[in-house]
């Protein structure tokens, strides 16, 4: 009677448990021999963007607990007086657009899409060219831009984007370029 | 004569033929083509030939990995929660070929999105859980597993040939010089339905499958007391 019961109540959810708890073993072995971790790293991907932007970018460095809202890390050229933002935004998708927006002397020079989860040939007009050349000049927060027809939110995800970018510019640029 | 089909039977069990087990997914018994299973990845990531060929492969991993797990522990699996367990299996053999995939493969992850999470819910792999690797040894576990994945992986790669030549005019992202002037619907979901049905045709013409004759009223048992059958109407 007991080894009944056993089998009909208790053994099913113990196998259970144990081949979930096996699974997870397995799964937790290989994310550690898969996982890289690239904070605090200027990955590729990066590294090319910012070469486009200012040439060469080998002094440059990402600035070490460095906090501000909506930013995910400020890169730095004190030589150069260049910074540059990346900075991760909502647009149409949530956290749609990754960008990288280069601030040198004040002005905005170059601002770059490291990714985007935006809809294929709607929201991505944003991540042209064309459209992302009018931010280029802007050295202040208070801009305004065109926003793409039929891509509002991805437009309106990119402006907010520069202006995170130029706002926490214009507050700390005396902790980002401090010669500590 | 009439224990012929028994000793073919009883010899079938005893030895299984494992060169059958694994040719038998590719062409004959193809979970794609003849079995219509896994219909969501042949329609959604064949639109290129990379795109089929890594989740034809991945999901021969899966497929060969979760068989070959089920049919080592089958006997200690209760029969109540075995739908459970082997989900659970199969989704952690899935996660591992994302992370794999994701650190030295981050174009084809990319490439295939959410799709490559919805492997898990593939009707393939579980199918042969439940009709294969549940009641068989190991090794023809794995054999089947294999020859599936490999049916699954040759149907989405003729799949992806035929949609990226036709639909852009390229085959693994090189252009393919005499096309100018591609069909672009057939890169399109719309055209996966095409010509998914062209080639589950061309397979069906090959293997001679011949559609299930209509039911008439000849061979009704109810006939004679059937209005309908009177009129010569099918029913």
């Amino acid at each position: 009677m007991a080894e009944n019961k056993f089998t009909q109540y208790i053994k099913p959810p113990l196998v259970l448990c144990v081949i979930c708890f096996v699974m997870c073993f397995l799964i937790v072995g290989v994310h550690k021999l898969t996982y890289v971790d690239t904070t605090g790293i200027i990955t590729d991907s990066v590294r090319t963007e910012l070469d486009a932007m200012i040439g060469d970018s080998s002094d440059c460095v990402i600035l070490p607990d460095f906090e501000a809202e909506g930013v995910n890390s400020v890169i730095v050229d004190k030589k150069k007086h260049f910074c540059a933002f990346e900075i991760t935004v909502n647009g149409y998708a949530k956290d749609g657009l990754n960008v990288l927006v280069g601030i040198k002397n004040g002005e905005i020079i170059a601002v770059k899409v490291l990714s985007c989860k935006e809809t294929e040939g709607v929201g991505t007009i944003v991540t042209e060219d064309i459209y992302l050349s009018q931010f280029i000049g802007i050295d202040s927060p208070d801009f305004s831009a065109d926003i793409v027809s039929g891509a509002t939110f991805s437009s309106e995800g990119m402006i907010n984007a520069i202006s995170i970018a130029m706002n926490t510019y214009n507050e700390r640029k005396g902790d980002i370029f401090s010669v500590n | 004569m009439s224990t012929k089909p028994e000793t073919i039977t009883t010899a079938k069990q005893d030895t299984p033929n494992y060169f059958y087990e694994f040719i038998k997914g590719i062409i004959k018994e193809n979970p794609t083509l003849v079995g219509l299973l896994g219909m969501c990845p042949t329609l959604a990531v064949t639109a290129t030939v990379k795109g089929s060929l890594g989740m034809g492969l991945s999901t021969m991993f899966v497929l060969i990995c979760s068989n070959l797990l089920i049919s080592l522990i089958k006997n200690l699996i209760p029969k109540s929660v075995r739908l459970p367990a082997y989900i659970v299996i199969i989704a952690g053999f899935v996660t591992i070929v994302k992370l794999v995939l994701a650190r030295f493969l981050p174009p084809v992850s990319e490439l295939l999105g959410v799709y490559l999470d919805l492997i898990t819910v593939n009707c393939i792999i579980l199918g042969r859980a439940e009709m294969f690797a549940s009641k068989n040894k190991p090794l023809a576990s794995v054999l089947d597993g294999a020859g599936m994945g490999l049916g699954f992986t040759l149907a989405l790669f003729i799949m992806g040939t035929l949609r990226e030549i036709i639909g852009t005019g390229s085959w693994f992202g090189l252009d393919i010089p005499f096309i100018t002037s591609p069909v672009t619907l057939i890169a399109r979901p719309a055209g996966g339905f095409f010509t998914l049905g062209i080639i589950i045709a061309l397979v069906g013409v090959i293997t001679n499958k011949k559609p299930k004759a209509k039911a008439g009223c000849a061979n009704c048992p109810s006939k004679d007391n059937c209005p309908t059958a009177e009129k010569g109407e099918d029913k």
